[in-house]
């Protein structure tokens, strides 16, 4: 158990899958998703209930990526297009804050996808 | 009657899943434009959809929504048909898979879930 709501409710909505969160996992997102909030108000993003576990389990996405020293295909180009500028560095920022003193090199592809969960919730916030 | 699946891509993509769902006898509702993953469970609460399939980087932020909202059984993060194939046998109903729109996925899924749902009948 942790005193993370937010790990409490991810791990609750995945408990009956083929990878529930394990202990490694709590401590893992215990480190990031503090980051992702900081980062989410720093930009001005309120996150709502669904975006924040969103968020989470695309977090135990990459946790889990970085554990086990995967990287994802790369993406169609266009995609990182739609991202301004920075918002892709400052993506980045925090993926190798998490990734870098854990030895692990992020490929583009984790900063696109992390930029965009900050992209949906920005536009759901201005729609 | 006819089985009704939803598609929420990420990306606004699914097309190809569409076009196997189709080929397999099920009828795709795809939901058009990006972050369509988010919207997988409203939609098919929406539409009375049997099975919802979501697409996203990690594979599992639009299953893990809908289980949250709908109370779903889901499975996440996977990464091929046959994941999707074993997730339906168990009678998941929300699966959340990496970006992998293939028509061979929704053809397979397709397939599992009609045969799970001839065996339940």
């Amino acid at each position: 158990m942790t005193d993370d709501p937010l790990i409490e409710a991810l791990t609750g909505a995945v408990a009956d899958t083929a990878e529930p969160v394990r202990d490694e996992d709590r401590h893992a997102l215990a480190r990031l998703l503090p980051l992702i909030e900081e980062r989410a108000a720093a930009e001005r993003i309120l996150l709502d209930e669904d975006r924040r576990l969103a968020l989470a389990v695309h977090a135990l996405g990459f946790v889990r990526r970085v554990r086990a020293g995967e990287h994802l295909d790369a993406l169609d180009p266009g995609v990182a297009e739609e991202i301004t500028p920075g918002s892709l560095a400052a993506a980045r920022e925090l993926i190798d804050a998490y990734g870098t003193p854990l030895g692990h090199a992020a490929r583009d592809t984790e900063v696109v996808l992390l930029a965009l969960h900050f992209e949906t919730a920005r536009q759901l916030q201005e729609s | 009657m006819t089985v009704k699946i939803v598609i929420g891509h990420r990306l606004g993509k699914g097309q190809a899943v569409a076009d196997g769902i189709r080929a397999a006898g099920g009828e795709p509702i795809l939901i058009p434009g990006p972050g369509a993953d988010m919207k997988v469970g409203d939609v098919m609460a929406a539409e009375g959809a049997a099975l919802g399939i979501s697409f996203c980087g990690s594979g599992g932020a639009g299953a893990v929504t809908a289980k949250a909202k709908y109370g779903h059984d889901i499975e996440f993060g996977m990464r091929s048909p046959q994941a999707g194939i074993t997730a339906v046998q168990q009678g998941k109903t929300v699966l959340g898979f990496g970006f992998l729109d293939s028509e061979e996925l929704g053809f397979k899924v397709t397939e599992a879930l009609l045969k799970k749902l001839g065996e339940s009948a």
